[in-house]
């Protein structure tokens, strides 16, 4: 067991979050590689190698875009090169059709992008990964045939021609101002990738895409921070936009074709998702070294693209950057922080408030008559149930008999068929499992939703932003500097159980509903877990429901104890009023030698 | 009304192929969870045999011969593609990888058709015997289509109610682990299912070569509208992707007709996003029980 030695308590909280170490390192590697790229190619006069250089730095942009999508929030989008195809086509129209001055057109042409990308992604509040993907690419597909059916206002016919302005002035030497901007938005959106990743909207944004149920009882909003996860990536990918028209001039239908989408995802794929150098060694690999270098096997690009993408996948399943860096962890011997975390300095911390029994109203939740089938199954058929204030409630009962669906049930992740669901004086049978969290009602689940690339504290930070005055704040803010240096995916599985437990009563929960969290803990831990749930209980007059097969745990710890069978509650009562009720005891024949 | 007529006869026609397209998807993703973005790019290479090979009638044996030879071909074609596809998935924790390598093999199929035949869109001509309807005479292609959409979906009910690897290609839809510990060959079973669903899209690609566009720009576009037809139909209910299917070529056929074949693909983004945002789990959706 680790430690902790107590400190002072830490300086307010900064506004913008710091950046992590590593993410930092790389992201000024990034950057001056960016820089140095173009300045040589700057200073060589080579006017072909600088235009490459720039159209890679506006790819460059877009896929960062596209790897905060893919990598934090597990979504996908086809439609990347689409939307910056309706940025570029926006300020070409606004700049030499509308003529408007040219901050308004890049304005408006952001905007284009914006709406576009969001328009094409308004499925991702309801659906999300692979529908995405195939919707995104519908969209790409659609978009030139839209200009097209659009072809008076659009000109598709002959394109857009745009002449040049001051952007193309000298600023000193030959550097333009043109050349300042898209360096100065590439490493914009390096560090853009760095800091999501650093954020808790970053950590949320991964939470949503791995488990929405597990965001949803955090009382965030999956479907919405999808949304937004392609609100930033479009609007990388409108920057570029709005910087190729700089560049190039220049726009038809035919410009910005699913090729360029298809060509941006495999950047960010083969690259290396998840790493800030990935879009970097992806543009590379896929647009420089095929355009610049071997320019004469231009018709055979699209047979390289797919080989490489198969080969990526068979052998680097996480891209370049990824493999690289497994590479030098494996020969670097790395001294790994034990992968423990204790309960102990957590609940050493808690303060020792007694809320009196007089402020809390008695009753919390009450479940009446809830039934649920899933086609000919009938797993709930009436549960009825009704939990006190600050209570510890435990559901016991055979496999199948309906503990899950009746915890899915209380928090929403199930609408019941029947039945109603009541939570402190409200009714919430109707009510989303997001409001019921935001409500109070919190839960964990059988296998804990842990996220193996977050640190522990990462991993406890990730769902709203706890109010500061919430009990367990204090003391989490004790072990945050050590527990954010232990990587989630050393932690053994009974303490990600632990981790689970923290995140949601840091979201100071009314009610905390806990599928299976004695499972795969040790003897200590389990004594370590009950002293937790009670000082929680005592300090915060939270209430703990919790569905549990360790029976002798049950019958020590819980204050009541509803047993479930056949989808309904059978029997309810005290340990003690329970041990020998007859119609129970055929249910748990080892449980009568249980000492009290 | 008889501009009616003929706009519905090659609506359905149409949306015969997208069916069967769709039940393509619906098998591979059944039995695998796997949505193939290379579906596309066989029925096109269906097209190409055709092209290249196939007699002019449906009278000339040939034509008969070159069909086998063509879903033979293809069907292994497809089952190798399954082989790569799954690959990847069994070794890493990635259950992602698959969208990756089905576009790959996507635009490795089209590369090479694109290097072996060029950009250019190929004509086919329809080796049916036309049929009279009201007045007119319809192309045969449309009739064959409707007639084996219903044959492969009662072939596709029988083998999977009563053939003992149609029984297990159930149950990899039900649980693909549970049917692992049971014994079944998932892998090869899976295979299978690729090159089943390769099968049916080669013979929509060679009896309806003279309706398609046949280039290789134009695959995708088959998986999209496959794609949203499944999804209108439930994914993975081939009954659903039928109805689905024929009503969509309908749709796709009025629009083309009221407004340009440039609104095709539009009218079908505007479809699949309006779907998606209000019934996700399709008209004919199956609903899963869901794991907490």
């Amino acid at each position: 067991m680790t430690t902790i030695t107590t400190e002072p308590k830490s300086a307010p909280r900064k506004r913008l979050p710091r950046l992590r170490r590593a993410l930092s390192r790389e992201a000024l590697f990034s950057s001056l590689i960016v820089l140095l790229g173009v300045a040589a190619v700057t200073l060589s006069g080579d006017l072909y190698w600088r235009q490459l250089l720039l159209i890679a730095c506006l790819y460059l942009i877009a896929a960062n875009g596209l790897n905060l999508l893919r990598a934090q929030a597990e979504q996908m989008s086809f439609g990347q090169g689409a939307v910056m195809g309706v940025a570029a086509y926006v300020t070409a129209l606004a700049t030499s059709v509308w003529n408007l001055p040219g901050a308004v057109a890049v304005l408006l042409g952001l905007l284009g992008g914006m709406l576009a990308g969001l328009l094409m992604a308004l499925p991702a509040l309801r659906v999300q990964g692979y529908y995405l993907g195939f919707v995104t690419m519908a969209a790409a597909l659609a978009l030139p045939h839209i200009y097209f059916l659009l072809k008076d206002q659009t000109k598709a016919v002959t394109g857009v021609n745009v002449p040049p302005s001051w952007i193309h002035d000298a600023v000193f030497g030959n550097v333009t101002w043109l050349t300042l901007g898209v360096v100065l938005c590439a490493i914009g959106s390096i560090y853009l990738v760095a800091l999501v990743r650093s954020s808790r909207f970053g950590r949320r944004l991964k939470i949503a895409g791995v488990s929405p149920e597990a965001a949803a009882t955090l009382g965030l909003r999956p479907g919405t921070l999808r949304l937004e996860a392609f609100a930033v990536s479009s609007l990388c990918a409108s920057v570029a936009g709005v910087l190729y028209i700089g560049l190039i001039q220049y726009i038809a239908p035919g410009s910005f074709t699913l090729t360029l989408s298809i060509l941006l995802f495999f950047i960010v794929i083969i690259g290396g998702p998840g790493t800030i150098a990935g879009p970097l060694a992806g543009v590379v690999l896929l647009y420089l070294v095929p355009d610049g270098l071997l320019s004469s096997l231009l018709d055979y690009r699209l047979l390289v693209y797919g080989l490489i993408a198969f080969i990526v996948m068979f052998f680097i399943p996480d891209g370049i950057v990824g493999g690289v860096r497994r590479l030098i962890r494996r020969m670097r011997p790395h001294v790994a922080n034990s992968g423990v975390i204790s309960l102990e300095p957590v609940i050493e911390g808690m303060p020792r408030v007694e809320v009196s029994a007089s402020e809390r109203p008695d009753r919390l939740l009450r479940v009446e008559g809830v039934t649920k089938s899933f086609g000919k199954v009938q797993a709930l058929s009436g549960a009825t149930l009704e939990i006190g204030t600050g209570t510890l409630h435990a559901i016991v009962g055979p496999n199948g008999s309906g503990k899950t669906t009746l915890l899915n049930a209380i928090s929403g992740l199930i609408r019941p068929d029947s039945g109603t669901i009541e939570f402190a004086g409200r009714d919430v049978t109707r009510e989303s499992a997001t409001n019921r969290a935001r409500a109070g009602l919190a839960r964990t689940f059988q296998t804990p939703r842990v996220i193996p690339e977050f640190s522990v504290w990462e991993n406890i930070d990730c769902g709203r932003t706890p109010e500061a005055h919430a009990p367990i704040a204090d003391s989490l803010r004790e072990v945050r500097a050590q527990w954010d240096t232990i990587s989630a995916s050393t932690l053994p599985h009974g303490q990600r159980r632990f981790l689970e437990v923290l995140r949601v009563l840091n979201q100071s929960p009314k009610l905390l509903a806990l599928d299976e969290p004695a499972a795969g803990l040790s003897r200590s831990e389990r004594q370590e877990f009950v002293r937790l749930l009670r000082i929680v209980i005592e300090s915060t007059g939270a209430t703990v429901l919790m569905v549990e097969h360790d029976l002798d745990l049950v019958w020590s710890a819980a204050d009541v104890i509803s047993v479930v069978d056949g989808g309904r509650v059978i029997a309810h009562g005290t340990p003690s009023e329970l041990r020998h009720s007859p119609e129970i005891a055929h249910l748990f024949t080892g449980v009568t030698h249980v000492e009290g | 009304m008889q501009e009616l007529v003929i706009l519905l006869v090659r609506g359905i026609g149409t949306g015969a192929l997208f069916a069967l397209v769709a039940v393509s998807l619906n098998l591979i993703y059944n039995a695998s969870g796997v949505f193939n973005f290379a579906q596309g790019q066989f029925l096109i290479l269906a097209g190409v045999a055709a092209f290249f090979w196939s007699p002019s009638t449906i009278a000339d044996p040939m034509w008969w011969v070159v069909l086998i030879l063509v879903v033979v071909v293809i069907a292994a074609l497809a089952a190798l593609q399954g082989a790569l596809t799954l690959a990847p998935m069994r070794s890493s924790l990635d259950q992602h990888s698959w969208i990756i390598t089905t576009i790959a093999a996507s635009i490795i199929l089209g590369a090479i058709m694109l290097l072996t035949i060029g950009p250019r869109s190929i004509t086919v001509g329809d080796p049916f015997p036309t049929f009279p309807l009201v007045g007119t005479k319809a192309p045969g292609a449309y009739l064959a289509l409707i007639v084996f959409l219903v044959l492969v979906l009662f072939l596709l009910r029988w083998y999977q109610r009563r053939m003992l690897s149609g029984l297990a290609l159930n149950a990899l839809s039900q649980d693909v682990d549970a049917a692992r510990t049971a014994g079944v060959h998932t892998l090869r079973l899976q295979m299978l299912a690729f090159a089943i669903a390769g099968a049916i899209t080669a013979v929509a690609g060679y009896f309806g070569a003279s309706l398609i566009s046949i280039s290789e720009s134009q695959a995708l576009h088959y998986v999209i509208f496959g794609f949203t037809v499944a999804v209108v139909g439930g994914l993975g209910n081939n009954v659903g992707a039928v109805f689905a299917g024929l009503a969509f070529g309908v749709v796709l056929m009025s629009v083309s007709y009221f407004f340009g074949g440039d609104a095709e693909l539009p009218a079908t983004l505007l479809l699949i996003v309006a779907v998606l945002m209000l019934k996700p789990q399709g008209i004919f959706g199956r609903l899963h029980a869901r794991r907490v």
